[in-house]
């Protein structure tokens, strides 16, 4: 480029003043790398030792670290995951002895479900011909198969047990009075909803233990009062094995490929979602009703009536 | 509280987690290196087997490749060897002056081409880049200008720098031209060399083919093929996998050695130093019969079809092929392999492939011979019942048929007479006509049904005798007591013990005599013993029956041995038997359900006659069961005849028939209600004809699934714990216990083969501790089989499964292999193989008899079969088999082989078995159907006198072994006579047949070497006359068409000319090893001239 | 004694959670139970001394002044929740390696298993189906303890025991809870996995699980003891039984409630207090109900043309 500038030189007196210009211009452009470089390369590496102060970090974590008051509220305060937490709680309700932590880790194997349940659903379809072949390839094939599903299983199995102490906790320290009556409800709700996760988990591998419990398990719908072809006035309501409450929940008269279709939509979509909901509102609850209900100060009996009045 | 005294510092605040961290972090990490490591080796142990299997294997062809080594020098040292190598030299040495020529111009020239390309593939591609925007240039001035920049460019010259140095310019074309001419020299010169280099390579494949063809294992180059291969190996899945089938088998992960091409023995893999094979080296071994797996490639098939067991699994023995209760298809034991054949070749009656299908074949056997589809229905055995059964419900509904259209017609006859105008009496009228019509067809149809239903009622067969001929036949005293238990009587018989108690002894016994027929029969004279002996031991009784207990026993074990037939039968009635035991007493008819006596034909004005040819029944003109129902032959015996072997037969017995105790219950009308109601219970009808039974139901579980009915649906009655966990044998009985083929139980027998194993060897075994009544016991009788015998069944139930592979898995061939797949079942069904080979290596029951190990008796044995189809015509094959006579009037013989003593009986084949066995032979020898016989050329008068020159050769006297029609010649004939080849051979198998007949049947008394090639003509080898000087044609050939124009005075004439020549030159020494000797002397003359 | 079944029982996949959890049930009743006794003696120090009521600080745990009465989320509460969250991942994930999923064979609906058992947080229903219909057992039992579990927020009037342990202040709620939860759920699930064997038949712990085992076994209906015959004088005879039932249960817990917990009695509405009784009576009409089957092999008490009780 310089050089087809230069073949213009001749003509033009401006032009020449133009390339010395170009010349002193570039002479200081490399003066200045020459300085400037190292200043910003130790400026750089200054920047670079404390890694809390640089951009990347603090779009992260929104505020500093240091060990003041201020801090550990905004670490909870700031973090999407935390903030359902309040900034500070009661100084015993961090005993584990008190709260047993039930609730909590109701909600992690829940999350580890979802997680381990996303990563099985890769490997299944949800038909009569190919879900026995999936789990048997998921066993034998899929790297991390097994204990992808032995942990699927487990959780579940580990989640129901949290979810029965969770609430027999609540009720030993009547946790469900007033102000937290209607969160109890939503967790009686809840309950019933990761029962009925796990239970229509157990069709999905298609072999003999599922399909003989939850034909078992259906075909107690079969004698729903009203509903039931074989309930109380079912028949007089017109009840037939097809067309009834069970005939409703398996898509057919017996457990075959749309009572697994059906199953496997409720499992992996259908009550998820309504556990999600569910579970957003009892978490919400849980703060607004004032946190978790304790540990409190006993209360005495002579006080009790006091307080009613 | 207040009792713990209260620390400084607020505990919730202060108190530090850091080693409750510390202790949950390790423990987390450890717990991850846990799933790694599980992740890695724990779950996939085959890991484990590739390691130890590189090892050993490369030890294993250290060792071997030292031995194929040797093996390879020695080779080497042969002279055949040595003039190969010298011939590969020699191409060597006059291809390499050429070779190393052309590889120089070679080496020249691609370099060359290398210099051009580079230059030329950039304008190219700058050519090429130019053409596309001309192509796409829209305006016709663009066109043309860039089309003009084209030429311009194409003007440019470029320079290439040849690798020699010199450099020169080239216009675009110009060097287009240059590269290709380059690469056409290159192509030429690379031809050359193939050519020249291709008797040497050819050569070089000659020396290795003969080392491979002379090595027993691989050369030591191949075993290092091998070697680099194990050591290069990465443990990895090793699988097959069938996707249409769903087939997915990683049983080479772990097998490493199945597929090997060597034989690798579990020894032979063990470590040096170890002393038995571990379960490594076990693992490794290859598959016992590589032949099997030739015609089922593995990479078609998998492994799981035949073997079963979990292909999949590869996270344990157990789960693979252990014995996991949660897998539908565990693996077949060792013992009962071959149950993987039947799961697909249930239709096959015969399996054989090296040393595999004995068993299976023996179990398909037994369970027809045995006679348990008597009881137990399976798909595929006796179905003539079965086909019977719907013609006669079809046969029953057009009869209902046809009598709804006579009535219906009568009514409307009789409303068109009360009709009131003439057109509606019309119209009614020829509604009546149209019944009648209609009535014609049904009557075709039932007429149709009624041939079919002739045809099965002559194949229907039952395992045992018909019981309504026992008041003819058997002594009453005997009847109970071999009821009791037969095998008392008779070791080695096909009646089962039923366990019956005393009390059903007698009314099962009263009710069989006195439900049986009573017509009279006619007295016979009585014969004569000794030649009566003669005949029942050479006519070939011995082929199915034996005689003889214990180590004198001799004969086949296909029917009853007749040891002490004399204790229970009657004298006149073995004569009728003995001379056709298809006679029956009265005919039976299936419609009217009862058996037609000589009263119904009275009615009906008719002569008493019913035989095959006269089945119609008297009352309703259905077709009549008019044989009795057993497979043994006629042997087309005189009368004469008959009463000696009858006369001998009685005298075998070991007490007199009078010594059994007085039965006279059995005349008591009380006991039979009782003895209807146990002969139903016991199914005695599955076996036996029995008056009033002839339609009764099987009494069995069907077995055609049995082997994959769920292990829950066996009925292990109080011992099922024991057999899940093991424990002492539940059957206590020395004698059945000794039947189990695995001896007594010592560890957990829970599945498919421990139950039909206990419960073949003693079926009541699953009554024992129950309380039952006498109706509820189990029935199943006894079979008393050896162990044997129960591995056989046992294999071949476990194979009886509702298979779970695509339907086209099942070998349900539709071409030729189906008339042998049909064909077999008949030949299995009338013991053919008891006197006749049909394979190679298959041995008769005659075979081993001590009569035949004499040479002069093996002359007698009868003819092999293992080419029949190509040798015989099949129309004329069809017409022996229904008259093995070959003649209606003069029947006491044998129609080819009239020198045999012993006689291919007649069988009565119905028409359907006939068809099934001409095709089963002619599909055998791979002949076309329908056979299209050979136009055999006229000969001249000069050609057949040169054929008749050779025919009477002393080096080939033809006529001194094949029988005449001579009775005086045929005493010593041992070989057909040639005046049936015209209609019975095919010529081409006959030229065949002549020049090399060890070929064809092995150890044939025909002499080979009579021919030798000449020029590409079968050139006879004894001497010939002058007339031959010139002649150009097959010897053979000639000789053949001679004798297919064989008439019956060329022959005598022939025949006398020869007699006479023999009697000068006294050839013919008397004794028979002599007589051998002489023989084979004129097989070595005709050979050596 | 046979070890082996027991084995072969308490080792199967899906049992190992029920075995797990009785002694997890154990643990935490025993740290409720001591908690409560802590709380109930600091309760009844402090009703005798009015003074230290008015300065304590009203907790079984230590406390000084000058230690924080509330205390911040992070760290304090959530180093504990994380802890936790890693010692589940753990005994997850051994639990995985160690113990794979279930997987029978695939689903055959012409081979029934037996016994064929609902998944074991179930059992305790399939359990009921014993002694009752199908359609209590299955749909109206299940529905009342959805309801009755809901209920409960809105019926324990008791102002006492909000936030903390105790059993002195709340012994008929406590009481209560721990009959329907121990003995009508947890009971019943253990009696469904380790003692119900094949028929649905009563094995004790250790007896072999007997395929062919008869047992003789007549149940009789409660209106043929008392020689009634006709459809209408049963449906009849059954309503008394069950409204005396239900009439005098109630009357004899109203006067045992008014004189043992008079407190909560006079807190309580009709609406609430009747509600209360009728859950209690049924609750006590459950094993009321397996003693007439267990004891007196009456199987219905109440028949009609459309449903049996």
């Amino acid at each position: 480029m310089l050089e087809e500038n230069g073949n213009g030189t001749g003509k033009n007196g401006k032009e020449v003043g133009l390339l010395e210009r170009v010349k002193a211009g570039v002479k200081e452009d490399v003066q200045s790398l020459k300085t400037d470089l190292p200043a910003k390369a130790k400026e750089q590496v200054e920047g670079l030792k404390d890694p809390t102060k640089t951009q990347v970090y603090t779009s992260i974590f929104r505020h500093k670290h240091d060990d003041t008051p201020r801090n550990r509220a905004l670490g909870v305060l700031s973090n999407v995951f935390l903030h359902l937490h309040p900034a500070k709680i009661n100084r015993d309700a961090v005993r584990y002895s008190f709260t047993w932590g039930m609730g909590g880790i109701t909600f992690f194997l829940f999350l580890i479900l979802t997680y381990t349940g996303v990563l099985l659903m890769f490997y299944y379809h949800p038909t009569k011909v190919q879900a026995f072949r999936d789990v048997l390839y998921l066993e034998h094939d899929v790297p991390f198969g097994k204990i992808l599903r032995n942990m699927h299983r487990w959780a579940a199995h580990l989640m129901i047990i949290a979810v029965w102490l969770h609430m027999f906790r609540v009720f030993l320290t009547g946790s469900y009075k007033k102000p937290r009556e209607f969160n109890w409800n939503v967790g009686v709700i809840l309950l019933v909803l990761t029962l009925l996760l796990s239970f229509t988990g157990y069709l999905l591998p298609d072999d003999q233990l599922g399909f003989w419990a939850v034909t078992v398990g259906t075909n107690m719908a079969r004698a729903t009062p009203l509903l039931g072809h074989e309930g109380p006035f079912g028949k007089m309501l017109g009840m037939t094995p097809y067309n009834d409450v069970r005939f409703g929940l398996l898509g057919g008269s017996i457990v075959d490929a749309n009572a697994l279709l059906r199953s496997y939509i409720w499992h992996c979509i259908g009550i998820p979602l309504v556990a999600i909901t569910f579970m957003a509102v009892h978490f919400w609850r849980v703060r607004k009703d004032g946190g978790i209900s304790g540990p409190a100060p006993v209360m005495l009996e002579s006080e009790a009536d006091k307080r009613r009045t | 509280m207040p009792e713990k005294p209260i620390p400084e510092d607020d505990p919730i605040v202060s108190k530090s987690y850091a080693l409750h961290y510390l202790v949950a972090m390790v423990l987390l990490l450890g717990t991850l290196f846990w799933a790694l490591s599980d992740e890695y080796w724990i779950q996939r142990p085959w890991k484990g087997y590739q390691q130890e299997w590189k090892h050993r294997y490369v030890a294993f062809l250290k060792s071997a490749k030292s031995e194929s080594a040797k093996s390879e020098k020695e080779i080497e040292q042969n002279p055949e060897y040595q003039q190969l190598l010298q011939n590969y030299q020699q191409a060597y040495d006059s291809a390499r002056p050429r070779r190393d020529a052309i590889q120089i111009q070679l080496n020249n020239l691609n370099a060359e081409i290398l210099a051009v390309q580079s230059v030329f593939t950039d304008r190219r591609a700058y050519v090429n880049a130019l053409n596309y925007k001309i192509e796409t240039d829209s305006s016709a001035s663009g066109k043309e200008s860039k089309q003009k920049e084209l030429e311009k460019y194409k003007q440019k010259t470029a320079t290439v720098k040849y690798p020699d140095g010199h450099k020169q310019d080239y216009t675009y074309d110009q060097l287009e031209a240059a590269y290709n001419h380059l690469r056409d020299q290159r192509t030429q010169l690379s031809a050359e060399l193939g050519d020249i280099l291709k008797p040497v390579a050819d050569a070089n494949t000659k020396m290795a083919t003969y080392i491979s063809e002379h090595m027993v294992d691989l050369t030591p180059a191949q075993i290092d093929g091998l070697r680099k291969k194990t050591e290069d190996w990465d443990p990895k899945i090793v699988q097959i996998n069938v996707a249409d089938a769903n087939i997915v088998d990683r049983c080479e992960s772990c097998h490493m050695g199945a597929r090997e091409p060597l034989k690798l023995t579990a020894v032979a893999l063990t470590p040096k130093g170890q002393k038995k094979p571990d379960e490594y080296a076990q693992a490794f071994v290859s598959h016992p019969e590589p032949g099997l797996l030739r015609v089922h490639d593995p990479d078609k098939f998998g492994c799981s079809p035949c073997h079963q067991g979990n292909g999949r699994a590869t996270t344990s023995i157990e789960k693979a092929h252990g014995n996991y209760e949660h897998w539908l298809w565990p693996l077949f034991p060792k013992e009962n392999a071959e149950a993987g054949c039947q799961t697909c070749h249930s239709a096959d009656m015969f399996l054989a492939s090296g040393e595999v299908g004995a068993t299976i074949s023996e179990g398909k056997d037994l369970f027809r011979q045995k006679g348990c589809m008597g009881c137990h229905r399976y798909e595929g055995y006796d179905k003539e019942p079965e086909d019977l059964n719907s013609i006669s419900q079809q046969i029953k509904q057009l009869e209902q048929e046809r009598a709804q259209n006579i009535k219906q017609a009568g009514y409307l006859m009789k409303q068109a007479d009360a009709a009131a105008t003439n057109e509606e009496a019309n119209r009614l009228n020829e509604k009546a006509i149209a019944l009648r019509v209609a009535n014609s067809k049904v009557d075709a149809r039932v007429q149709q049904l009624d041939f079919q239903s002739h045809s099965l009622m002559q194949d229907m067969k039952k395992v045992g005798p018909n019981l309504k001929d026992i008041r003819l036949k058997l002594n009453r005293d005997w009847i109970p007591v071999w009821l009791k238990k037969p095998t008392d009587f008779r070791p080695t018989t096909k009646m089962p013990n039923f366990r019956l108690n005393a009390r059903q002894i007698q009314a099962i016994s009263a009710f069989i005599w006195q439900s049986a027929l009573t017509d009279p029969l006619p007295r016979q004279k009585p014969g004569n013993a000794e030649h009566g002996q003669e005949l029942f031991e050479t006519r070939g009784c011995l082929a199915c029956h034996s005689i003889g207990e214990g180590d004198q026993m001799q004969g086949g074990a296909f029917a009853a041995n007749l040891t002490r037939v004399g204790e229970k039968d009657n004298y006149d009635y073995l004569v009728r038997w003995v001379h056709n035991a298809r006679e029956r007493t009265r005919p039976y008819c299936p419609y009217e359900k009862k058996d037609i006596g000589p009263e119904d034909y009275a009615k009906k004005g008719l002569p008493y006659v019913f035989d095959l040819a006269h089945s119609q029944c008297p009352n309703d003109g259905h077709e009549l069961q008019v044989q009795n129902m057993t497979v043994m032959p006629s042997l087309r015996l005189t009368v004469s005849d008959a009463q000696d072997i009858a006369s001998y037969l009685i005298t075998q017995k070991k007490q007199e028939p009078s010594a059994y105790p007085d039965a006279s219950y059995m005349e008591d009308p009380a006991l039979k209600e009782e003895g209807r109601k146990w002969v139903r219970h016991f199914g005695c009808a599955g076996c036996h004809e029995i008056a009033g039974f002839e339609d009764e139901g099987r009494i069995g579980t069907e077995l055609t699934a049995e082997g994959s009915k769920p292990i829950e649906r066996l009925d292990f009655a109080l011992f099922t714990e024991p057999a899940q966990r093991g424990g002492k044998d539940p059957i206590a009985v020395q004698e059945d216990l000794q039947r189990l083929p695995d001896g007594p139980a010592t560890g957990p027998w829970y599945d498919h083969k421990g139950f039909f194993e206990h419960k073949l060897a003693e079926p009541n075994v699953y009554d024992k501790g129950k309380i039952k009544s006498e109706t509820e016991v189990l029935r199943m009788p006894n079979p008393h089989l050896t162990n044997q015998e129960i591995r056989s069944l046992t294999t071949f139930l476990l194979g009886s499964q509702e298979s779970s592979l695509p339907a086209s898995y099942q070998y349900r061939p539709a071409d030729t292999r189906r008339d042998i797949q049909e064909g077999w079942w008949v030949v299995k069904k009338y013991n053919c193989m008891g006197c006749h080979q049909f394979i190679p290596g298959q041995p008769t029951t005659l075979m081993g008899m001590a009569r035949y190990q004499d040479p002069d008796w093996k002359e007698q044995l009868p003819p092999k079969l293992l080419t029949e189809g190509a040798r015989v015509d099949p129309e004329w094959l069809q017409r022996f088999l229904a008259n093995p006579a070959l003649s209606t009037t003069d029947t006491d013989r044998n129609g080819v082989r009239s020198y045999l003593k012993v006689r291919m009986p007649t069988f009565s084949f119905s028409d359907n078995e006939l068809r099934k066995l001409v095709r089963f032979f002619q599909a055998m020898s791979q002949q076309p159907m329908p056979y299209i016989p050979e136009q055999v050329p006229t000969l001249s008068a000069k050609e057949i006198d040169m054929a008749r020159s050779l025919f009477s050769s002393n080096a080939a006297p033809c006529l001194k072994c094949h029988a005449t029609g001579d009775p005086q010649h045929d005493k010593n004939a041992t070989a057909p006579n040639f005046l049936l080849a015209k209609e019975r051979l095919k010529p081409d198998w006959v030229e065949r047949w002549i020049v090399e007949p060890q070929a064809i049947s092995p150890g044939t008394s025909m002499p080979s070497g009579l021919f030798r090639q000449e020029n590409g003509h079968w050139v006879f080898a004894g001497p010939t006359p002058a007339s031959f000087q010139g002649y150009g044609q097959d010897h053979t050939k000639l000789l053949v068409d001679y004798i297919f124009q064989l008439t019956p005075e060329e022959q005598r004439r022939v025949s006398a000319a020869m007699g006479k020549n023999r009697a000068t030159s006294q050839l013919r020494p008397e004794a028979g090893n002599e007589k051998r000797a002489g023989r084979s002397g004129a097989i070595h003359t005709g050979g050596t001239h | 004694m046979d070890w082996r079944q027991l084995w072969e029982i308490v080792s199967a996949p899906d049992n190992v959670p029920i075995v797990g959890m009785i002694p997890l049930l154990v643990f935490y009743i025993y740290l409720a139970w001591k908690q409560a006794r802590a709380n109930d003696e600091l309760v009844a120090e402090l009703e005798t001394n009015p003074a230290l009521a008015k300065t304590h600080h009203r907790k079984s745990w230590p406390f000084r002044p000058g230690w924080q009465k509330e205390v911040h989320v992070w760290p304090f509460l959530l180093r504990i929740e994380f802890l936790a969250a890693i010692i589940v991942t753990i005994i997850l994930m051994v639990w995985s390696i160690t113990l794979s999923a279930p997987l029978e064979e695939p689903s055959n609906p012409n081979l029934t298993m037996n016994p064929a058992k609902a998944p074991w947080y179930f059992l305790g229903l399939q359990e009921m189906l014993v002694y009752f219909d199908p359609w209590i057992a299955g749909v109206v039992m299940p529905t009342l303890i959805i309801i009755g579990l809901m209920v409960i927020p809105y019926i324990d009037t008791n102002p006492l025991g909000s936030g903390y342990y105790t059993w002195k202040q709340r012994k008929f709620a406590i009481g209560t809870f721990l009959f329907g939860f121990i003995v009508l759920w947890v009971a019943m699930i253990i009696i469904g996995t380790f003692i119900r064997g094949p028929g649905w038949q009563w094995f004790w712990p250790g007896q072999t699980w007997d395929h062919n085992r008869l047992i003789y076994e007549v149940n009789r209906d409660l209106p043929d003891l008392f020689g009634i015959t006709s459809n209408l004088a049963k449906g009849i005879f059954g309503a008394i039984v069950v409204g005396g039932f239900y009439l005098i249960g109630g009357f004899v817990v109203h006067a045992l409630f008014r004189r043992y917990n008079p407190k909560d009695y006079r807190r309580m509405s009709l609406l609430q207090y009747s509600i209360m009784i009728f859950f209690l009576l049924t609750m006590v009409a459950l094993p009321a109900k397996m003693l007439l089957r267990l004891a007196l092999n009456i199987k219905y008490v109440w028949i009609t043309p459309w449903f049996n009780v």
